[in-house]
């Protein structure tokens, strides 16, 4: 099992480095731009870090599953021990970038004065700044842990599914997921005011935007990562290495 | 004994009946022969003991043990299949310590020695060989990876006439060196047949042959002549096949020759190709 824990963690060091830093550079770059451009009564501010974290864990577990997979059944691993390791490399990648983006927050902080760019974390955004006091490391560290695990939880997910799939299965996922969540799903909320208000309700309680608590919305994520890896140890347990 | 048992497997695509209860034993330290016609099912049957697919019936055991999804039965197999599930862009050197780092058993000088000895280019990527050296590199890692149960599917695809011998010659080495069960699936009978001592054959999704090659050897011969006699010598006998040429005929027999053959009659020996061809004939 820790073999495959640490090929997994190689394989995806090489990508990590290159996007920590475009992010450090952009930071870099950014910071140049706006000091120079920026207007000085604090109109500018620079955000997105977190959800680009979010997008990039999503993008590297679809990528890589698929690829490793088939390796570790060429040296005998057992799909149950293939996807244990999995998860376990998505809580130890999800504690590392979390570890990073506090360690980018802070230094994102430090660059950017606020006084003339504001520099706002996916937390700050959502939930305001200043919560929870001396405890705000703390649950900041919690919420972003949370938000990556299922992100990383939902690629894979969407790579097994995918590699389990026949070739029409595999269109209806590569094009019908982005066009249910992008198109269609917002389309039905726009045509059913009713369905718009109860997935409203629904995020405002789940994501804790309701009681302006983020641990509540990493309570529905870890639900959501547990019942996400539920689902792909089922499909990747009847998954066949073709 | 170490052996893998075969029982009663039956594989489905769809419609298709790929296996149909097949029943097998491999035991330890045989250099086995898998033989067959294209779509008979050898490839199939190698995937599932490997755990690559699943059986629609039946199940392999390895000392009575259920090898599906079992890790410490699958280390001790290794396969090399046509389709390669090595990552692409792996290069050759990066494999042999990836595999090092799943099968602490596996030789990295012994494959480093064969490397050189083939002319592997260490610093490529596996997507960047040819047919032949692709073969190669996997036919290295099977020979280094050091367990006692290594299969191989067409081991010889793309392989040049000197790289064929060179890879039978260190095949023999390695199997004197340090026995292990060797599963041979490939097309190229008369090159392989000197090597194999056991000879499987399926037609049609089941197993027609399972014995030894000298046993099955011994009990075919080919008779020769002209037709009317050989056609009178036939009668009552197994007859496998025959082959006609203008007013002669050579008749393919199962089973042991008179011990008075009638003038005009040439007895002859098969080879394990002709047989193969004589029994998997439609």
């Amino acid at each position: 099992m820790s073999q495959l824990i640490k090929y997994q963690l190689l394989q995806l060091k090489n990508s990590f480095i290159i996007f920590a830093l475009i992010l450090f550079g952009l930071l870099i770059f950014g910071g140049i731009t706006l000091y120079i451009f920026a207007d000085s009564n604090g109109a500018s501010s620079v955000n997105g870090t977190e959800f680009s974290m979010v997008i990039f864990i999503f993008v590297i577990f679809v990528c890589c599953f698929g690829e490793n997979f088939r390796f570790f059944i060429q040296n005998g691993k057992s799909r149950k021990e293939i996807f244990t390791s999995v998860i376990f490399t998505e809580i130890i990648t999800s504690f590392g970038m979390t570890i990073f983006i506090l360690i980018f927050n802070f230094i994102s902080n430090v660059v950017f004065n606020r006084s003339i760019i504001a520099y706002s974390s996916l937390i700050e955004q959502m939930y305001g700044e200043n919560l929870f006091g001396f405890m705000k490391y703390i649950v900041q560290f919690i919420f972003i842990f949370a938000t990556l695990l299922v992100s990383g939880s939902f690629g894979f997910l969407i790579a097994t599914w995918f590699n389990r799939a026949g070739k029409i299965g595999r269109i209806l996922i590569a094009a019908g997921v982005p066009t249910f969540l992008f198109v269609l799903f917002p389309t039905l909320l726009g045509i059913f005011p009713s369905l718009r208000l109860l997935i409203g309700n629904f995020l405002l309680y789940s994501l804790g935007l309701k009681s302006n608590n983020p641990l509540i919305a990493s309570l529905t994520f870890v639900i959501t990562f547990i019942i996400f890896s539920i689902i792909s140890f089922f499909i990747v347990q009847r998954t066949e290495a073709k | 004994m170490s052996s893998i048992v075969i029982e009663n497997i039956s594989k489905n695509f769809g419609s298709v009946k790929a296996l149909n209860h097949i029943n097998l034993e491999l035991t330890e330290h045989k250099i086995y022969g898998l033989l067959g016609r294209n779509g008979a099912g050898k490839t199939t049957l190698l995937n599932l003991i490997n755990n690559r697919l699943f059986p629609s019936e039946g199940q392999i055991l390895f000392d009575g043990i259920n090898i599906e999804n079992n890790s410490s039965i699958q280390n001790q197999f290794y396969f090399i299949g046509e389709k390669s599930l090595y990552p692409d862009s792996m290069k050759v050197k990066a494999l042999y310590k990836y595999t090092k780092m799943f099968h602490p058993d596996f030789d990295e000088t012994y494959a480093y020695k064969l490397s050189e000895m083939f002319g592997v280019p260490l610093k490529k990527k596996l997507s960047s060989l040819s047919t032949g050296y692709k073969s190669i590199v996997k036919n290295i890692v099977a020979l280094s990876v050091n367990v006692p149960f290594v299969f191989f599917d067409e081991p010889i695809l793309g392989l040049d006439a000197n790289h064929r011998e060179l890879f039978y010659k260190v095949l023999i080495e390695k199997y004197i060196d340090q026995p292990a069960t060797y599963v041979l699936s490939t097309h190229l009978i008369e090159e392989v047949s000197n090597i194999i001592e056991e000879v499987i054959i399926i037609k049609n999704g089941e197993v027609i042959k399972n014995e030894s090659k000298e046993a099955l050897l011994d009990n075919g011969y080919s008779i020769s002549g002209p037709t009317g006699l050989v056609e009178s010598y036939c009668s009552g006998k197994e007859l496998i096949g025959f082959d006609t040429l203008g007013g002669l005929r050579s008749a393919y027999i199962v089973g042991k020759p008179d011990e008075n053959i009638p003038q005009g009659l040439e007895l002859s020996g098969m080879d394990l190709q002709k047989l193969f061809i004589q029994l998997t004939n439609i």
